[in-house]
């Protein structure tokens, strides 16, 4: 019988002392930090992963995430400063570096998203109305390139000088977002960035149109630029023809004239000698090719050839010829 | 019967089984499953591909590679993660089915609000494209985000359309793919490393970028217009090509000609020349002679061509001072017949 009670109470012991153990001890993981409570008010908390002791029954434990956590905000319709209606879409990171703060603020995770879908929301709000579109959408003053020169002129029209850029304002939208969480909530915004922002839907059949406009007036200065290319192409090969075809006449003008030149001193040079001979010789020539058939000649009887026909004894031709 | 049995269930007697006797064969089939139990939760596996992170208590202890490994039952808590696999995330399209022949779907719901981007000169682009990435500490990857897929998925959109947000549609749709998948890598590893991710970004690719369908038609028109310029200036590039040459041709010609002329005006005037000098040669052995007999050889060639050959006595002054040699139709008037021989 005694020994049966001995074991008896062993057991019971061993029960107790592990229901004790477990209501004492609890551990603290790498990805979260706790808050102890008793009795709902907190007494302390743990931050660094181990294992840990509180008193059972009296003292509870409240755990939070110590990782960082993603916040995704509603997309959102804001009027830029220029008058453009956008749709932007932000989302966050976040950390709970006070979970003492955080519990008595707060008490729960999704109380800190709704705290930031106020903060940021307004925040975004603030920023993006307050300037112009570009300043939203260009991070830099950094010049766009184009293909050609001629795309470039159709898009130069809009370039502006960016003040801030994207960047510049998501960091002022964290730092606005941030003033008071940290205090407050015990909450640290690590980032926000727009992961959406474009024309509200029913202005981007508009914007389409405009796209459309643009394109189109490009095309069509492709057009005439290959116009005005081709009418100068043509110009020049006119010029080049002209050119061309009165260095040829020019030459070959010399040319021949030159060879009249020579033509004219070689005639000289020989007929020089004797002109009277020459203009006799050339004159029967002349003669010959024209007179041609069925000519009338009407001459004087007094020629050397009628000599003999008039006088039979032709002395004075005989003299002559003497 | 055939199965042996008489149709009544044997009769079962609880005290029948001797449990004194088996008693201790009883604690021994505890103990043994008991240890069985611990053993069992004692070893883990971490495969090829695998790394695992050994939390004791909620510490970390250590990260241990591919293997069998034990750890202390309910202390130590294993966490894996595949460290040598290649993560896929797909912004804009979702890859129905991939193999051989890959489909893609670019229209799922909610597609135009991961691809639809404004650009920096505030035209509208439709961008797609993958990230691939690994787990480079799974220390990090475990311990510093709670939801790391989904940070890179948002960071990237950010990243990516802050990147485009900066560019032209033109380098967005053509000349600057290139540097924006750079850019945007870059961009995208920074950030995580910010965030202390622990993954490495492998690449960024754009996998397509286009005008938005609704005005593609125009950004075609565009591509036409220069494809016509070109071929205008083409075209005309060709026409002066084809017409400068001939003209070329036809100067040398015309200069050729010319030298062709020139010589042969020297050649006939020196053929001319040497035949006068020869006749001269001889003209001067006998000039009298000479002369009278090429007067009276022109003349004998001439007078056979002609048809009236009329004679006038100029110390007669009469009305007929004509001789009218062989002519059919005589009396015609001196005036007339003047007039017919000046022709």
């Amino acid at each position: 019988m005694r020994i049966q009670t001995i074991i008896t109470l062993a057991v019971v012991g061993v029960i107790a002392l592990i229901i004790l153990l477990k209501g004492s001890l609890y551990v603290v993981d790498m990805r979260e930090q706790v808050v102890v409570t008793q009795f709902g008010r907190p007494v302390r908390t743990v931050t660094e992963p181990g294992l840990c002791a509180k008193t059972p029954f009296i003292q509870s434990v409240k755990r939070f995430e110590k990782r960082t956590i993603e916040w995704d905000g509603e997309s959102s319709d804001i009027l830029t400063r220029d008058k453009e209606n956008i749709e932007v879409n932000t989302w966050a990171l976040w950390k709970i570096i006070d979970p003492l703060k955080f519990y008595t603020a707060l008490g729960a995770e999704y109380r800190g998203q709704g705290v930031l879908d106020e903060v940021i929301a307004s925040s975004v709000k603030n920023i993006v109305s307050s300037y112009t579109l570009k300043e939203i959408v260009r991070d830099t003053n950094r010049k766009l390139l184009y293909t050609t020169q001629e795309l470039e002129d159709a898009e130069m029209g809009k370039s502006v000088l960016i003040e801030k850029g994207r960047g510049t304002l998501l960091k002022e939208m964290k730092e606005a977002g941030e003033q008071g969480l940290k205090d407050r909530y015990g909450i640290e915004l690590v980032d926000v960035v727009i992961k959406h922002i474009n024309y509200v839907s029913s202005v981007i059949p508009k914007i389409y149109d405009r796209m459309r406009s643009e394109r189109l007036r490009i095309a069509n200065k492709y057009e005439s630029e290959g116009r005005r290319q081709e009418a100068e192409i043509i110009g020049t090969m006119k010029k080049e023809l002209e050119k061309i075809e009165s260095e040829g006449y020019k030459r070959a003008k010399e040319v021949m004239g030159e060879g009249d030149a020579r033509a004219v001193k070689i005639y000289a040079d020989a007929y020089k000698q004797t002109p009277e001979f020459y203009s006799f010789l050339k004159t029967l020539e002349t003669y010959k090719s024209t007179i041609k058939d069925n000519s009338v000649l009407i001459l004087g009887t007094k020629g050397d050839y009628f000599k003999y026909l008039q006088s039979f004894d032709g002395n004075e031709v005989i003299k002559e010829i003497k | 019967m055939p199965n042996g049995y008489d149709g009544k269930p044997p009769d079962f007697n609880f005290d029948s089984l001797n449990l004194k006797a088996n008693k201790k064969y009883i604690f021994i089939g505890i103990a043994v499953l008991a240890v069985i139990i611990m053993i069992s939760s004692a070893y883990y596996t971490v495969k090829a591909n695998q790394e695992a992170v050994i939390l004791r208590f909620g510490r970390y202890s250590e990260t241990v590679g591919p293997g069998l490994h034990f750890k202390v039952p309910y202390i130590d808590k294993v966490l894996v993660g595949e460290v040598k696999r290649i993560y896929n995330e797909e912004f804009g399209f979702r890859t129905r089915s991939s193999g051989r022949v890959s489909t893609f779907d670019y229209s799922f719901p909610g597609a135009s609000d991961e691809s639809l981007m404004l650009t920096g000169d505030l035209n509208c682009a439709d961008v797609h494209w993958v990230i691939r990435y690994k787990i480079k500490n799974l220390r990090d990857f475990f311990f510093n985000v709670r939801n790391v897929r989904e940070t890179l998925r948002q960071v990237s959109q950010g990243v990516m359309r802050r990147v485009v947000g900066d560019r032209s549609i033109d380098e967005v749709l053509t000349i600057g793919r290139n540097e924006i998948e750079d850019v945007a890598k870059l961009e995208v590893a920074r950030n995580l490393d910010n965030y202390g991710c622990g993954i490495s970004v492998q690449s960024v690719m754009l996998k397509g970028v286009n005008p938005p369908g609704a005005v593609k038609n125009a950004f075609d028109a565009v591509n036409q217009a220069v494809q016509l310029r070109d071929k205008i200036i083409n075209d005309a590039e060709g026409q002066k090509n084809k017409i400068l040459p001939a003209a070329l041709g036809k100067k040398e010609q015309i200069i050729k000609e010319a030298e062709g002329y020139q010589i042969k005006r020297v050649n006939e005037a020196q053929g001319d020349t040497n035949a006068f000098l020869a006749i001269l040669e001889e003209y001067k052995k006998a000039q009298e002679v000479t002369r009278r007999r090429l007067y009276l050889e022109t003349l004998s060639e001439i007078f056979p061509k002609c048809e009236k050959l009329y004679l006038i006595d100029e110390d007669q002054k009469t009305l007929l001072p004509l001789l009218n040699l062989g002519g059919k139709n005589g009396g015609q008037g001196l005036d007339e017949l003047i007039g017919k021989g000046a022709k």
